[in-house]
Formats: structure tokens, sequence, C-alpha cells
């Protein structure tokens, strides 16, 4: 006999899909009678799976905190679909049962566990969206008529800047440029979708804007094996746990390869060598959703968080996660504003498969797992066709 | 022309997904081999199909509702649900606003 028990990190949600009423139906009525589903949601599964009444019931009469025997046959196609957890030998099973534990272990807010596993992507392709029957090796630039068509479904999008209802009296404040080499740098901080794929990137380069970026340029011990770093970016509770997988392409004398940035010595570790280049670029894109106009970037960052770190101090905490994430936005900024000082193109972006790189990466994805991408190189000399064209701008009076 | 105003939503019993019951509806709408084999065995035929009714709802004569209307409900169904997510917008939002392109994961039937 089995022993199960209801999975700690598991939601549930209903939605109504569009549906005839099947008995009228079969008395020669069309009647819509939206179709209520149930869907149990598993952080541990990270999908949201069709669940009956009946089974919605069963599910809520076991106990999270204990085995408990169950005979019902209903609790081994819930098992199979990983809305039970099973006690066995079987190897999936037991998978499942360590990704429940290891989310209550390393101090998941269920919340955002909910949010984070359930959003990740894998295996998704932007060119499988391209028009034509084939997906293109590369994304083709968008017509005018698509942008058209796009905006008569939607309808214009919220003006740009906010309105509000006139409520008290404006004042101005003085167009004053300041003085200094960040005024001068801030401008030139932009997105770059064109690589030069035809020039290395110095390995000197890279070497500089890693440490600028992610290196340490301090250290507090506050109590023995209690040490905060110090990096150039903010980190909520100064504990820096996002950490820096470089996917290496195009660095003269570093090999294609992916490496994991080691702060602590300033160095680079080889985690998996690749065939060449191409391999790295293609294995690049595929990790950024086929971000074709990215995936020419002589070094991209998988930036991955240390989850446990963060959740040491903050203890399924409700605003842990969105720490997280601002600390992985804070290294996306500077690291721009870094490139922009070296002539170097840069980007972010979070359209990313997470669960492949997790995956390709050796990350278990609970302890440890990829937020984001950033990717830098010498910039083409032409402009990407996908690049806004931006006029200056001076406040209106 | 049928009531557009849906009725109380269907819970109970009923397993199919989101995008098979569509298309269950589509057959009905467009086979009539499939239609014959509805209204002989409704209950083993819908059951089949992940709807399972009670044997008392089932009428003892059934007549099915006419494929036009059917397929009209389908038509105007799928006509939204291509709105919703539009296969050009992750196109168009890359380019235009250069952000994160607008992309919907593979449906996982969860809306």
């Amino acid at each position: 006999m089995a022993r199960v028990r209801r999975p700690v990190f598991l939601f549930f949600t209903c939605q109504d899909h569009p549906f005839l009423d099947v008995e009228q139906l079969l008395r020669g009525v069309v009647e819509p009678a939206a179709l209520r589903r149930v869907y149990g949601l598993s952080a541990a599964v990270g999908g949201a799976v069709p669940l009956t009444e009946d089974e919605l019931q069963l599910i809520l009469s076991l106990p999270s905190d204990d085995w408990v025997e169950s005979a019902d046959p209903r609790t081994e196609t819930l098992a199979d679909r990983g809305l039970i957890l099973r006690n066995g030998d079987d190897p999936v099973d037991g998978e499942r049962r360590r990704r429940d534990e290891l989310l209550a272990e390393t101090g998941w807010n269920p919340y955002a566990a909910l949010f984070h596993f359930l959003t990740r992507w894998q295996g998704v392709d932007l060119r499988a969206w391209a028009p034509g029957d084939e997906p293109p090796d590369e994304l083709p630039p968008v017509r005018r008529e698509d942008l058209e068509q796009f905006v008569a479904e939607r309808g214009p999008p919220p003006p740009a800047f906010h309105p509000r209802e006139p409520s008290g009296r404006v004042t101005e404040l003085p167009l004053v440029d300041g003085v200094g080499a960040i005024f001068e740098l801030l401008p030139k901080r932009k997105t770059t979708r064109a690589f030069d794929e035809g020039r290395a990137l110095f390995t000197e380069e890279l070497s500089i804007l890693l440490r600028s970026v992610f290196g340490v340029h301090g250290s507090a011990t506050a109590l023995p094996g209690v040490v905060t770093l110090k990096r150039t970016s903010p980190s909520g509770g100064g504990l820096h746990p996002v950490e820096a997988y470089l996917l290496v392409a195009g660095v003269d004398g570093l090999a294609p390869g992916l490496y994991r940035y080691l702060a602590e010595q300033h160095a680079l570790e080889l985690l998996e060598a690749l065939e060449s280049s191409r391999d790295a670029r293609r294995l690049g894109t595929s990790f950024m959703s086929g971000q074709t106009y990215f995936g020419s970037a002589h070094v991209l960052v998988v930036m991955a968080a240390r989850f446990e770190r963060n959740h040491w101090k903050y203890n399924a905490h409700d605003k842990a996660y969105p720490a997280i994430l601002m600390d992985a936005a804070h290294l996306s900024q500077t690291l721009y504003l870094v490139a922009a000082e070296m002539g170097l193109g840069a980007f972010v972006t979070a359209a990313v498969n997470t669960a492949d790189v997790d995956e390709r990466l050796g990350l278990d994805g609970y302890r440890e797992g990829s937020l984001v991408i950033c990717g830098f190189g010498p910039p083409a000399a032409e402009p990407s066709p996908f690049d806004p064209r931006f006029e200056p701008y001076t406040p209106s009076r | 022309m049928y009531n557009e105003t849906p009725g109380p939503g269907q819970f109970a019993h009923i397993t199919i997904g989101e995008s098979d019951a569509l298309d269950f509806l589509d057959r009905l709408a467009t086979d009539d081999a499939f239609r014959d084999e509805v209204a002989q065995n409704p209950g083993g035929v819908l059951l089949a199909h992940g709807i399972a009714l009670d044997a008392a709802n089932i009428p003892e004569t059934v007549t099915l509702a006419s494929k036009e209307e059917i397929a009209e409900f389908v038509e105007r169904e799928r006509r939204k649900k291509a709105g919703a997510r539009n296969v050009l917008g992750f196109a168009i939002f890359y380019y235009v606003l250069g952000a994160m392109p607008l992309v919907i994961s593979k449906d996982d039937g969860a809306g």
C-alpha cells in the first residue's frame, strides 16, 4: 500500500474555459457553460495540472507533514502527476520529495516559490513564432503593418508620460546639467543588439568588466563565518547572492565554453568546454529563447541567485524574492555603465529558458538558480534593425 | 442564435482539457460520422473524451445541436483566444520598444 502526503508547496487555482452545456447539447440546444477547471500548481513540478472535484477533495484530505497509507487508486494517478508525494523507491517520486523538502529547508517564501517555479521557461524559441513554414535561423525584422495590426487589436498603449488629473501646483525644476564623468557616461548607456563578431574581446577587457561589476571590493566579518561583501552594486541585506556564470564565445585567449566567475580569486573556472565560438553562440541563443540579435555577443553572463544565502537572513520572507531580482537588476545596470565607459555594447534579457540554463550549468534551481542573462562585447559598426531610433528629448515647458 | 450569456459553470466529472474541449466541439460541428457516434452512444463517446455524465441526465433520444450553431460558438471562442495571444506580438514588441519580447510559452491549459 502506498504511503503518501500532500506537498507543502502546492497551490490551487480555478479558471473558466469556454464550453457548451453538454446535457443541453444532447437536446439540440447550444448553451454556453464555462468549463470550470481547478488546477493544482506544484512548485516541485512547475506546471498546472487539471483536477476533478473528487481529486481535489482527496488531496485536501491528506496531511502535508506526515506520511499516511492510502489504498485509494486515485492517489496513484495523482502521484504520477506530481500532486501527491509518494514515499517509494521510484526515482521521479524521490526527486519530487527532495524538491518539496528543499523548498522548505532553503527558506522559500511560498508565494515566491509559486511565482518563480511556475514561470520558468524551458525550450521556448521565438523563432517558432516567426512568419513562414520553417523557423528561420535569424529573427526577421518586423514590418510596420504588423505593428498596425497589433495596435488595431489591442488599442494604443497607455501614454508614455503618466497623465493625472490636475491636483496641485506644478513647480518647474531648473534644467541644470551635471558636471563630471558620470554625467557624461549615463546618456551613453544603451542596449546593444548587434556585435562585431570579426573582433574578439580582449581578456583584459573581460577582466576589467567582471571585476568592476561582479568583483568584490570589500569584506566585513560580523562574526566568524558571517561575512558581508561589498560590490559596486547594492544587495538586499548585503548578502550578494547573485553569481556570474559565463558563456564565452569570442574572447581572445579564452576557449569557448561555460565558466564560473570566482569572485574570491577574480578567476574563471571552466565548467564545460565548447567546440567553437559558433557552438557557444548557438547555445547562447537557445538560452535566450532564440533572440538571435543577442546571440552574437562575445560573452554572456548568466546571473544565478544563491537563494539559500538570501534566505538565511530573509527566511520565508515576503520581500526576499523581489530583493533578489533587484540585486540582479542593479548588477545589470552597473554592467551597462561599465560597458559604455569601455566602448562595449551590452544588454540584459529576462526572456531566458531558465530551466534549461540551470540544467546545463548543473544548478538545482532551488538552492541556486538562473534569473536573467546579460551580454557584452565590441558592438557592430551598424546598429541592429531591432534598435529603437531615439531622438534627443528636452522636458516640455 | 444562441444565448451569449454564459450559464453556470460545469465542474464535476469533466476532465477534458481546454484546447481538447474546443476540438471536441469542432468535430461535432464538422464530422457527421462523429455526430452519429455521439447520437448512438452518448455516454460512452463523451466519457472517452473526459466528459462523464450521469445516465439520468442523458436523454433517451439524442438530438444534437446544429453544426452551424456549434461552429459559430467555436469560431467565436477561437477568435477571442487568438486575439488574446497574438502570435505576432513577440516580434512587434522587441522591434518597436526594444524591450523583452512578448511571447506565450507552451500552453499548459491554465490560461
